[in-house]
C-alpha cells in the first residue's frame, strides 16, 4: 500500500475517533464508534494477593450448602492441582469453591475459574477459557433437586436464595451448543432482578428482560487483560476494568456495602490477571516457514491485530461490523437493544468508575498465545486457525467427538469433524447439543475473510508464525 | 458460570421413596406401617448387601426375592371392569424386610429370617364401601415368605406367584372382598438404567424396575356379590435399603408419582417434585413408554404437569390434596386430565399421603384417549 494511502486510512481512522468521543458527548446516548480505543485509568493491585484470592474465594456469594454438595456429586477429588488453594478448596475441583456464608453455613459455588481456565495436554492452564463446558442443559433441574440434600432450616435457606437466583435467570443460561458460553446474556438478566442504585434484588424483573435464547460467545483467554483497553467483543466495557470483571458477583450480592467488600479484593485479581502469560506453543515449529509468516502477518495483519516480539504493539482497534463482516448479532444486540442495561450499569455501583458503551463493531483481539484458544471468532463458529484464513475451508455444521479432542497441528486447533447436516439429523438430545450450527441465530461463520486473498503456500507460513505469539 | 450440577438421580431418588411403601389402601390410621417398621430397624446394614453400583436386571430372577438385601417391595396396583361396566381399583402389596442377612446361622425352626407384611384393597367406583385388609408375619413355619424359581410370595394365605408360562397370579381376601387375578405380562419391564432417571452410577439406595402393563384377567367379591372382572395392572419392584427414611421426597423437596396407562397402549411414569415449603419451580418428568416398548424421557422444558381446580380435604386431618391434574407434553400432541377413581383413598404411613386410582381423559393427536393409572401424592400434610 502507497504510504499517503496508509496516511489517508490512518487520518480517517482518528477522525473516526475524534467524531466518536464528539458524537457521544453531543447525543449523550453512551453510544462508541469503531476506531482506536483509548486507554483509561486502571487501578494498581497486589498480584499474589489477587490469586490467592482468585483460588480461594468467589464473587458467587450464596451456593449450595457444602454437606449436600457432598452428598448430591459424591465429593470428587480434584483433577488437577491449583497451588494455594487452602482449608476445603484444596479437596475441591478448581471450579468451585467452598467459604462460610453469614448464617454461619458453608457453601459451595462456581468461581471464575470454572469458566477461565481449562486443561491443556494435561495441565490446567489459569486463564485459557473452557471451550468445552456443556451449557445446553437445564439449571433449574440440578438446583431444585439439589434440596434433596438439603437438611435443617439454615441450609434451606441458603439453599433457596441459591436456587431461587439460578432459577430466575436460568432461561438465560441454556445454549444451544457445547462450548460456547452464555455469560454476556445472564449477567443482563441479573441487572434486570436488581434495583441499580441498591443493588437490592428484585423476584420480579424490574425492566425488560434480554432476548432469548442467549447469544453465544467464546470465553476469552486472560492472559491478554493487560493489553485491552476495554472488555468484551465489542469494547464496550470503558473505564476501570475490576467492576465488569466482578460482573458474576451480581448474582448474589444484594447490597453495594458487599459489592464494595468484593471490589476491595479484586482490583488484586485484576492486578494478578494482567501479570499471566499465553502459554508456549508445545510442538515443533519450522522456523524459517515462520519468518516468511511473520513478513505476511506485518503486512495483513498488523493494522488490526498489532505486532508481537520485542518491540510488540497492540493498536486496541474496534473494527466496524460491516467490514470485519462476522456475525453481527452479538454486537447489533448491544447497540441497538440494549440502551437499558447500559443506563443500568451506569447508574450503578459498577459503573462508578466505568461506562458501557456499546458500538456496531468488534475489538481486532491481542493474538498471544492463539494458537491455544480454539475455536476462533467471538462465537467460537470456526474449528481452527486454518479455517480462519480461508472462508472455503469453514464447516457449515461440525462438532468436536468429545471434550477432549486431540490437538491438529496442521489445522492449528483441536480436532473436529464437519457435517452435512445440522442438528436435526439426530434424534437424542443428547447428540444435537455437539452439533455446531452456524445457520443458527448467533452462531454465524461467516466474515474475516482477509486470509481469502492468500495462497495456499502464504497461508501455510501464516498458520506456522500464528504459532510462534 | 458453570453451576453446580448435583445429578439428576434425585429424580430417581425421589421416585424410590414411593416403592419403599406398602401400598395397604386408605385411611385407617392403625396401618401397618412398614416403612417406619423397617427405619426402626436402623441403617446399620447388619451384614446385608449395599447398594452400590450398576444392577444387570435379568428376569425372571429379578421377579423373585433378593434376600441379601435388607429390604424389598412388590408392589401392584390395577384398575378392573365388570360385565356391567362396572369399575373397580385394586391394590395388593407385599413387603419383606430381612432381619438376618443369609448365611447367619440360627438353629430353631421358629428362627424367621425376615418379617413380611401386605396390604390389600378393592376400591369400588362411586359410593361403595372401600374394602381393605392388611396382614404381618413372619417367615418362620411357612407362614409368610418369599421364593424365587419359580417366585412365590406370600402372607399367611395371601398370595403372588408367577407360574411356568411366566403368569403371575395373586390371591388376597379380607375386609369382606376377594379378588383372584391371572396377570399376563403386556409389556417388557422397564428397569431403573431404561427409566433414565438416575445420573450414571449414582443410585437412590435401592434397585427398581417396574412392569408398566399387565393384562388382568379373575373374579372378585365384594358386598355387591362375585363378579368376573378383567383389566389391566402396573407393578413396582424394589430392593435395597428400605430404612433409606425417604418419606415422599427427600430434603427439602416433595414429590408427587403418577403411573398412568392409556388405552393407545402407551404408558407414562411421572414425577413432579417441588419445595416443601412451597416456592420456587417445581420440576416435572415423565417417562414414555411407546406402545412398541421404546422409552423416552420427557423433561421440565417438554412438558407441564400441574394441579386444577382446587382441592380435596382430608377428614382425617383437614389437609388439603390437589386430586385434580393436568398433564400437556406439546411433542406429543398430548393433552391429559388426572382425576381421582374417587377422592377418598388417603394414606397415612407416619406421614399422611393421598396414594390411589386415577381415571384419565385427553386427547393425543385429536384423538380421544382414556385411561387410569395411580397417583401418589405427599408432603402436603401441615405437620411435614
Amino acid at each position: 500500500m502507497p504510504s499517503s494511502l496508509i496516511t489517508a486510512h490512518r487520518l480517517a481512522a482518528l477522525l473516526a475517533a475524534v467524531v466518536a468521543v464528539a458524537g457521544c458527548d453531543n447525543n449523550g446516548r453512551g453510544k462508541a464508534e469503531p476506531g482506536p480505543i483509548p486507554a483509561t485509568h486502571q487501578r494498581s493491585g497486589d498480584s499474589a494477593a489477587g490469586y490467592d484470592t482468585l483460588v480461594n474465594r468467589s464473587v458467587v456469594t450464596c451456593g449450595l450448602p457444602y454437606r449436600a454438595y457432598v452428598a448430591s456429586t459424591g465429593n470428587p477429588a480434584p483433577e488437577y492441582s491449583l497451588p494455594g488453594r487452602r482449608g476445603l478448596n484444596a479437596e475441591l475441583p478448581y471450579g468451585v469453591t467452598a467459604f462460610d456464608a453469614p448464617s454461619g453455613v458453608e457453601l459451595v459455588t462456581s468461581n471464575c475459574l470454572a469458566c477461565h481456565a481449562a486443561p491443556l495436554n494435561g495441565e490446567l492452564v489459569i486463564g485459557l477459557g473452557n471451550e468445552f463446558l456443556d451449557f445446553t442443559g437445564d439449571p433449574v433441574m440440578a438446583v431444585e433437586a439439589a434440596g434433596a440434600y438439603v437438611e435443617g432450616d439454615a441450609e434451606a435457606a441458603e439453599w433457596q436464595r441459591w436456587a431461587d437466583r439460578i432459577s430466575a435467570i436460568a432461561p438465560w443460561s441454556m445454549t444451544d451448543t457445547i462450548g460456547v458460553n452464555p455469560a454476556q446474556a445472564l449477567t443482563l438478566a441479573l441487572m434486570a432482578h436488581r434495583d441499580p442504585k441498591t443493588l437490592a434484588w428484585s423476584d420480579e424483573p424490574l425492566m425488560r428482560l434480554p432476548p432469548r435464547p442467549p447469544l453465544p460467545v467464546s470465553v476469552p483467554p486472560w492472559w491478554n487483560v493487560g493489553k485491552k483497553h476495554a472488555m468484551f467483543y465489542n469494547g464496550e466495557g470503558r473505564g476501570d476494568h475490576v467492576r465488569y470483571m466482578m460482573l458474576a458477583s451480581t448474582t448474589c450480592t444484594d447490597s453495594v456495602a458487599e459489592a464494595r467488600e468484593i471490589d476491595a479484593w479484586f482490583k488484586d485479581v485484576r492486578a494478578y490477571l494482567a501479570t499471566l502469560k499465553a502459554p508456549a506453543y508445545p510442538y515443533p515449529i519450522d522456523t524459517e516457514l515462520a519468518a516468511a509468516g511473520e513478513e505476511l502477518f506485518r503486512s495483513e495483519c498488523r493494522r488490526c491485530h498489532g505486532t508481537y516480539g520485542a518491540k510488540s504493539y497492540y493498536p486496541n482497534k474496534l473494527v466496524a461490523v460491516d467490514k470485519v463482516g462476522t456475525d453481527p448479532k452479538l454486537a447489533e444486540q448491544a447497540y441497538y437493544d440494549s440502551d437499558r442495561f447500559v443506563r443500568w450499569f451506569n447508574a450503578s455501583f459498577y459503573g462508578e468508575h466505568s461506562q458501557a458503551r456499546p458500538a456496531l463493531g468488534y475489538v481486532a483481539p491481542p493474538l498471544n498465545g492463539v494458537w491455544a484458544t480454539a475455536p476462533y471468532l467471538h462465537n467460537g463458529s470456526v474449528p481452527t486457525l486454518a479455517a480462519m484464513l480461508d472462508t472455503g475451508a469453514r464447516p457449515t455444521y461440525w462438532r468436536f467427538d468429545g471434550a477432549e479432542p486431540a490437538y491438529d497441528q496442521a489445522q492449528v486447533g483441536w480436532s473436529y469433524r464437519s457435517l452435512k447436516q445440522g442438528r436435526e439429523q439426530f434424534a437424542s438430545l443428547d447428540e444435537q447439543k455437539w452439533v455446531y450450527d452456524t445457520t443458527r441465530r448467533g452462531y454465524g461463520n461467516g466474515g474475516h475473510d482477509f486470509g481469502d486473498v492468500l495462497n495456499a503456500d502464504e497461508r501455510l507460513a501464516l498458520l506456522e508464525y500464528l504459532k510462534t505469539l | 458460570m458453570r453451576w453446580i450440577a448435583p445429578p439428576l438421580a434425585l429424580a430417581g431418588l425421589a421416585a424410590a421413596a414411593w416403592l419403599l411403601w406398602p401400598r395397604t389402601a386408605a385411611p385407617p390410621v392403625e396401618q401397618i406401617d412398614a416403612a417406619s417398621l423397617a427405619q426402626a430397624f436402623g441403617t446399620d446394614t447388619h451384614g446385608f448387601a449395599k447398594v452400590t453400583g450398576h444392577w444387570d436386571y435379568s428376569f425372571p430372577r429379578d421377579t423373585g426375592p433378593h434376600p441379601a438385601y435388607r429390604g424389598e417391595l412388590w408392589d401392584l396396583i390395577g384398575q378392573l371392569t365388570d360385565s356391567q361396566q362396572r369399575r373397580y381399583g385394586f391394590r395388593l402389596g407385599f413387603v419383606r424386610i430381612g432381619l438376618t442377612a443369609p448365611g447367619t446361622r440360627r438353629e430353631s425352626e421358629l428362627a424367621a429370617t425376615a418379617v413380611m407384611t401386605a396390604g390389600f384393597a378393592l376400591i369400588p367406583c362411586g359410593n361403595a364401601e372401600l374394602i381393605q385388609d392388611q396382614r404381618a408375619s413372619r417367615t418362620a413355619l411357612g407362614l409368610a415368605g418369599a421364593e424365587g424359581d419359580p417366585m412365590r410370595v406370600w402372607v399367611e394365605d395371601w398370595r403372588l406367584e408367577q407360574d411356568a408360562d411366566g403368569a403371575l397370579h395373586i390371591i388376597a381376601r379380607g375386609g369382606g372382598g376377594a379378588l383372584e387375578l391371572t396377570l399376563q405380562r403386556a409389556k417388557a419391564p422397564v428397569t431403573a438404567d431404561q427409566a433414565g432417571l438416575f445420573a450414571a452410577g449414582k443410585g437412590p439406595g435401592f434397585y427398581f424396575y417396574f412392569e408398566p402393563r399387565l393384562s388382568a384377567q379373575g373374579r372378585l367379591v365384594t358386598a355387591a356379590g362375585a363378579a368376573e372382572v378383567q383389566g389391566s395392572a402396573w407393578l413396582d419392584r424394589a430392593w435395597g435399603d428400605v430404612g433409606a427414611g425417604l418419606a415422599g421426597g427427600a430434603g427439602q423437596l416433595a414429590m408427587n408419582r403418577f403411573a398412568l396407562q392409556l388405552d393407545d397402549g402407551s404408558e407414562l411414569m411421572c414425577i413432579h417434585l417441588r419445595r416443601r415449603a412451597g416456592g420456587g419451580t417445581p420440576i416435572p418428568a415423565c417417562l414414555l413408554i411407546g406402545a412398541d416398548g421404546k422409552t423416552r424421557l420427557l423433561q421440565r422444558r417438554e412438558l407441564t404437569l400441574a394441579p386444577v381446580d382446587g382441592s380435596w380435604a382430608s377428614p382425617l386431618d383437614g389437609t388439603r390434596y390437589p386430586l385434580r391434574w393436568s398433564l400437556a407434553a406439546p411433542a406429543l400432541d398430548l393433552v391429559l386430565d388426572i382425576a381421582p377413581l374417587r377422592e377418598a383413598q388417603e394414606l397415612r404411613l407416619g406421614t399422611p399421603l393421598w396414594s390411589g386410582i386415577v381415571s384419565l381423559q385427553g386427547t393425543r393427536g385429536g384423538r380421544t384417549l382414556t385411561g387410569s393409572g395411580r397417583m401418589d401424592l405427599s408432603g402436603y400434610g401441615t405437620g411435614t
